[in-house]
């Protein structure tokens, strides 16, 4: 299987232990990632968005164009590129009047918009098309001992009429990836919350993110597992950020999903980068030091 | 883990009927936008004055007609996490002032609408279609051509253009590609995402 990986701008500029990881998955998942180096940002589905729509339309519709380009399919790791890419893929396909205007405006770079592909968040992809079993076998070093709270993030379901995964309140895609791994998917209560990240006053972030911690707290979880660096930048630096704030010490190691699945596929602690988190305890650290599956 | 269990059992993956329609291209059917335009006083009838030159301004803002549809339900409400934290903040109010046009307190410099978080819960929630958060990004795209917007917008709008990316690349980072044995990070053809960005548009809908 071919397919553009998107890296949008977080993943490789702030938090590449998520870049190797994916590339490690890849690999033993044998796809095959070809790369796209005139990709810009997505642009950025908050601010970016709030700015300028039109011109957040056109941005995303010349990355969409690129990879029409070459006739390939696009997968994204950041909730926020899925957001941008999926919502203007749909908006552009179904309203031709739109369509139009974005069009004219890329005219100006000789570039054209023309709905040839999907954009699908790597999970969707690994669910839809790879297949669980298919995963299941590249799993050499389960993870047996570990317990992981899911955080879904916001912009991986919703909207559920435009990103199709699955339906938002009750959703279990990411419950049965983590158990592939090994370890064990844990629920607790606000596992469908928002990070806050996006909110204009840092109270209102701070609060939101706390309330997260307090019920993965309760959980018993190991760590927090997610699929956003949004939400991990909100969770992990922020979790220093809430400690300080609400005085009162949180220590949830946090963990990108392919980091995850790359540790049970037999890479090391540190070929997926997790030396570089903030938070971080030695029970977890012994956890994820996996012994080889017993054949 | 019988939670999961139950969590298989529910869900069912979606189907194109199950799932609502496009938001612009059905609300922005030009005999229904037409005939509501025509006839907007309605329920309105008892308030004190309505700034309809603010509602038409928003009306012609992508994604920012359905306020039209709303029904003051509160379905948005209760499920709104910045509603949870910040009282004051609350998604049906936010469409009641745009069916107001209360121009000042949603797109002056006191807004709450910078609190948003973009979650879309609001959206999934409502029965009308106002999609709600679409709206509020509508509000902000006004807010900005006022220039009352929040500033994060011009710098990260500022760095894309500039760079093509929302992020720079630091010393450690470099480093820290390199000892997870990753390429170079680089970005070609910035100068068509500048040329995209400065070159002459507006945030409304023709």
């Amino acid at each position: 299987m071919k397919i553009i990986p998107f890296w949008g701008c977080m993943i490789p500029l702030k938090y590449p232990q998520m870049e190797r990881a994916v590339r490690i998955c890849m690999k033993n998942l044998g796809i095959e990632l070809v790369e796209e180096n005139r990709f810009s940002c997505c642009p950025d589905p908050i601010y970016f968005k709030a700015g300028d729509k039109i011109k957040w339309l056109t941005l995303a519709a010349r990355n969409l164009s690129l990879a029409e380009e070459q006739g390939l399919d696009i997968i994204t790791m950041c909730s926020g590129c899925t957001s941008t890419l999926c919502e203007v893929n749909h908006h552009l396909k179904e309203d031709a009047e739109l369509r139009e205007q974005v069009n004219k405006n890329l005219a100006t770079i000789g570039r054209k918009y023309e709905g040839k592909i999907k954009v699908r968040h790597l999970v969707t992809l690994l669910r839809d098309e790879v297949g669980l079993d298919k995963i299941r076998e590249t799993v050499t070093h389960p993870l047996h001992d570990l317990k992981v709270a899911i955080h879904y993030g916001c912009h991986l379901l919703k909207p559920s009429s435009i990103m199709e995964v699955e339906d938002p309140l009750v959703p279990s895609i990411l419950a049965r990836l983590i158990e592939i791994t090994g370890a064990t998917p844990v629920d607790h209560e606000e596992y469908l919350k928002c990070c806050g990240k996006a909110c204009k006053e840092p109270d209102l972030t701070l609060n939101m993110s706390r309330a997260v911690f307090e019920s993965v707290d309760q959980s018993g979880a190991d760590c927090l597992g997610l699929i956003c660096p949004t939400c991990f930048d909100s969770f992990d630096v922020g979790q220093l950020r809430v400690s300080r704030s609400f005085d009162k010490k949180y220590n949830i190691p946090i963990i990108y999903y392919f980091q995850l699945l790359a540790i049970a596929q037999g890479a090391s602690y540190k070929d997926v980068g997790i030396q570089y988190h903030k938070i971080m305890n030695e029970a977890f650290q012994q956890k994820l030091t996996a012994e080889p599956a017993i054949a | 883990m019988d939670g999961l269990d139950n969590i298989y059992k529910i869900t069912h993956p979606p189907t194109k009927q199950s799932l609502r329609g496009a938001p612009f291209s059905n609300l922005m059917e030009k005999g229904r936008l037409r005939k509501i335009l025509d006839n907007p006083v309605g329920i309105f009838m008892t308030v004190k004055k309505i700034n309809y030159e603010f509602r038409e301004r928003l009306n012609h803002m992508l994604g920012g007609f359905s306020h039209n549809f709303c029904y003051q339900c509160g379905a948005c409400v209760a499920d709104c996490p910045t509603h949870r934290f910040m009282p004051e903040f609350s998604p049906r109010n936010i469409i009641l002032q745009a069916l107001y046009g209360m121009e000042e307190e949603l797109t002056g410099p006191d807004s709450l609408i910078w609190n948003c978080t973009n979650c879309y819960n609001c959206y999934e929630r409502c029965p009308q279609e106002v999609n709600p958060v679409e709206v509020i990004i509508a509000l902000k795209n006004i807010a900005r051509q006022k220039g009352n917007h929040a500033k994060g917008v011009d710098t990260i709008i500022d760095r894309v253009s500039e760079h093509g990316v929302t992020v720079l690349e630091t010393d450690l980072i470099k480093r820290r590609r390199a000892e997870l044995d990753l390429p170079e990070f680089k970005i070609e053809c910035v100068e068509e995402v500048t040329k995209l960005i400065t070159g002459e548009d507006s945030g409304e809908k023709k």
